[in-house]
């Protein structure tokens, strides 16, 4: 069975960047289930399509990262949720994972960087 | 259900079962000596059985011997009869008695000797029934049980004491053999103890040995790591081992049965406790995986002492889950504190030194498109000035009215410094002069003033005079490349620049006032207007380089609206800002800048100089218009609401009027608000 993945960021670029690597022959068969600009759209999607998978950035409008991650770990607790973000210290990154994000991926990122944090994520 | 063998660690098995196998033992012995005790009481009892055989035996004969007499003499017989009627029935009694011993030992001389006695005593017994069957017996078999008494007496007692013998034997033999097997049993017993004892002693003396090695091994561990350790459970508490590495690492006493975390908040700022907390949480919790944690660890670089001080120490705390075995939950933390102050310190030199690479490199590249002429004059006018503010500040007369003065002079020289590096975009040594205006816009803002006060100035003069230097090196050694053209060109500018240099200028001007624009939002069209005019004196060239500048951004940062302010009062969003040389007929030279912005405000020109306190509100009041807008030319006076790079401090116009003044120019201004302001400098003909 496929991996399903929801890719959320509100900037599109990022977006399609994340997209572009699902396809590199380390990653296991991925379903790309949805991309999202903010929060509230991340938790529609993740509702309706029940992804396995989540990046998350966390400055975005209407909901942020931190709340949505907080609603994800309510209403969706077998989804693995990696933040990827520019804030780069560590007490934002530490308040994400205390509130159930399990990796954590500094913007900007490199490809490599980035197929290692989702095998890392898939792990 | 626990099996037995999680009740019996391995260390105990053997003692327990040792234990065991003395009880049952010991239970053992005491059986059989029960059941021998009983046996030596029967043997008692038949020995004495076989003993009252005896002397009933004499007893019986005596009584029959005693009738036989009294028979004869016609005595009464009553008592005798009594006496035989008793000894026969005791006899009887001790017969069955024996009889029973000798059946029960199953020992055949007893049982032969027991039958023999019954045999004889069938007669006697008979014969003394005879007797007591009448009152008066006859004489004859008196006479006959007498006789038969005397026999059987004889043969009764010898087997009586044989009989006895042989229980004697047997007795003895049980007691022989019972001695034996207590003996073994007690041996058993003992040899067992013996075992346990020694088993158990040589157990305890080698985990003696064990825990004494392992102490021993621990405190070689604890004495030689070169890592501050302890251990802390899972509320933090701090546990009674430590390595003694910590305290050299760790300045504060942690004694054990103290919390950690109320310790740790005592040195770290409540932002990074916040953090501390939640990641020991999250180490706790165990949901997250380590890797991760590893990198959000918040306590890897805590500062102590001194923020920023030269004796800064930084600690690296780390934290090590702590198990009881490897499936059971989190008991509590090891926690490792290392000092990396010298880490910490090599990377900051490593920074610093990239950053002088860095920031080297992007002098070069600043330098290396501008004319080496025009770097150079930058930089002779720059070292003048500020050797000027050097002396100033040495010859100061000590009073704080002189001291505001020359901090005044100092901020508008090198506000014009800043003004000329920005248009020769040389960053390094405006962003350093801006730095140093701000130290020094602190200082124009103080009531009084104070030698002490002049120290930070005389070191900020020190720093600028240092960036120069180094743009010197850069510009000494491009020069060495091209000498001959740079040779020329200083030449000719030193005497009278051309419309060439001119040029120039007026192009490094409309780079600076677009780039002004687009720090502050702003859109800005620049027009220049550069007739034919000719050679020009230096003294124009000079307001050119330091002057226009000042007034061109002026005009962008105060003239120009922002592009919703221009859309809202109907104007292009584009500003329009014209620069115009020109000769004048009589052969004189006019320079205007002239912007479509939203002109001068002469009431909040007002407002200004009264709430800045710079005069008294009843001189403001008294003052015309033209006066008003004069002041813009004073020292100190802006109309901007906040200083920027760009403007803001009101020293601008101020080294405008100045150059004016210094190189003989009349200096005009015209404005419409909300329509446009111009400068104006005119020159008479040389």
């Amino acid at each position: 069975m496929k991996a399903r993945l929801l890719i959320v960021d509100d900037s599109m670029v990022i977006r399609n960047l994340i997209a572009r690597q699902m396809l590199d022959e380390r990653l296991p068969p991925i379903d790309l289930v949805g991309l999202a600009g903010d929060g509230e759209q991340a938790l529609a999607i993740a509702l309706s399509r029940k992804p396995d998978f989540i990046t998350m950035d966390l400055t975005m409008p209407n909901m942020d990262g931190e709340a949505c991650i907080e609603r994800l770990a309510e209403v969706l607790p077998g989804a693995r949720i990696m933040v990827v973000s520019a804030l780069s210290d560590k007490a934002t990154a530490l308040r994400a994972v205390s509130k159930g994000a399990h990796g954590f991926l500094h913007k900007p990122f490199s490809e490599e960087q980035l197929v290692v944090a989702l095998l890392e994520l898939m792990s | 259900m626990p099996s037995l063998q999680s009740f019996l660690p391995g260390k105990y098995r053997v003692l327990v079962i040792a234990v065991a196998a003395f009880f049952f033992v010991s239970v053992g012995v005491y059986t059989l000596n029960y059941v021998l005790l009983q046996n030596v009481e029967r043997d008692a009892r038949g020995i004495n059985a076989g003993g009252k055989l005896r002397g009933y035996s004499q007893q019986l004969a005596k009584a029959v011997l005693t009738l036989s007499h009294e028979s004869a003499a016609g005595d009464p017989i009553q008592t005798s009869q009594a006496q035989i009627s008793e000894a026969y029935l005791a006899f009887d009694l001790a017969l069955a008695e024996v009889q029973a011993f000798a059946a029960e030992s199953q020992d055949g001389p007893a049982l032969e000797l027991a039958n023999k006695l019954d045999r004889q005593w069938q007669p006697l017994r008979d014969a003394a029934i005879m007797l007591l069957a009448s009152a008066t017996p006859e004489q004859a078999a008196v006479e006959a049980a007498a006789t038969l008494s005397n026999t059987r007496n004889v043969r009764l007692l010898q087997l009586a004491d044989d009989l006895t013998r042989e229980q004697e034997r047997l007795a003895a033999d049980r007691a022989r053999s019972m001695r034996v097997l207590q003996s073994g049993a007690i041996t058993v017993a003992l040899l067992m103890f013996a075992f346990v004892v020694v088993h158990v002693a040589r157990r305890l003396s080698r985990s003696d040995r064990e825990a004494e090695q392992a102490r021993r091994e621990t405190t070689d561990i604890l004495r030689t790591v070169r890592e501050g350790l302890f251990l802390i459970d899972r509320n933090g508490t701090i546990g009674t081992q430590r390595s003694e590495h910590l305290a050299r690492v760790f300045p504060h006493p942690l004694a054990p049965g103290d919390n950690f975390l109320v310790t740790l908040a005592a040195l770290v700022t409540p932002e990074t406790m916040d953090s501390a907390r939640q990641y020991i949480g999250l180490l706790l919790n165990e949901r997250v995986k380590p890797a991760l944690l590893a990198d959000l660890n918040p306590l890897q670089r805590v500062q102590l002492g001194q923020a920023g001080g030269s004796r800064a120490k930084y600690l690296s705390f780390t934290f090590q889950p702590v198990r009881d075995g490897a499936r059971s939950g989190i008991t509590g933390m090891l926690v490792a504190v290392a000092d990396v102050s010298q880490e910490v310190r090599l990377e900051r030199e490593l920074a610093d030194a990239e950053e002088r690479a860095r920031s080297e490199v992007a002098l070069l590249l600043d330098v290396l498109d501008k004319d080496p002429a025009d770097v150079r004059r930058f930089l002779d006018d720059a070292r003048a000035k500020l050797d000027g503010l050097n002396a100033a500040l040495r010859d100061v007369t000590p009073d704080a009215r002189a001291y505001l003065t020359t901090v005044t002079k100092v901020f508008r020289e090198v506000h014009s410094i800043k003004g000329e590096a920005a248009a020769l975009a040389i960053g390094a040594v405006a962003a350093q002069a801006h730095r140093f205006e701000d130290e020094l816009g602190a200082l124009r803002h103080r009531r009084t003033l104070t030698g002490d006060d002049l120290i930070p100035v005389a070191t900020g003069i020190g720093h600028l005079m240092q960036e120069l230097a180094k743009i010197d090196a850069v510009i000494s050694r491009l020069a060495a490349f091209a000498q001959p053209a740079a040779d020329a060109r200083a030449q000719a500018g030193a005497t009278h620049p051309g419309d060439d240099a001119v040029l120039q200028t007026m192009q490094r001007i409309q780079r600076l006032a677009l780039a002004v624009a687009s720090d502050l939002d702003k859109k800005v069209r620049i027009e220049t207007s550069l007739p034919q005019v000719g050679a020009i004196p230096e003294a124009v060239h000079r307001l050119l380089r330091e002057g226009l500048p000042q007034l061109v951004r002026n005009a962008v940062v105060h003239g120009i609206e922002a592009v919703a302010e221009r859309r809202d009062a109907g104007k292009q969003e584009e500003g329009r800002l014209r620069i115009e040389l020109a000769r004048s007929a009589d052969g004189g030279l006019e320079l205007s800048v002239t912007d479509d912005g939203r002109g001068i405000d002469v009431h909040a020109l007002r407002r200004r100089l009264t709430e800045d306190g710079h005069r008294p509100a009843a001189e403001v009041a008294a003052m015309s218009d033209r006066d008003v807008v004069a002041t813009l030319f004073a020292p100190g006076v802006s109309t901007a609401a906040s200083v920027s790079e760009h403007a803001g401090r009101g020293m601008g116009l101020d080294v405008v009027g100045a150059l004016a003044r210094e190189t003989g120019a009349r200096l005009r201004l015209a404005s419409t608000p909300r329509a446009y302001t111009r400068f104006t400098l005119q020159w008479s003909p040389a």
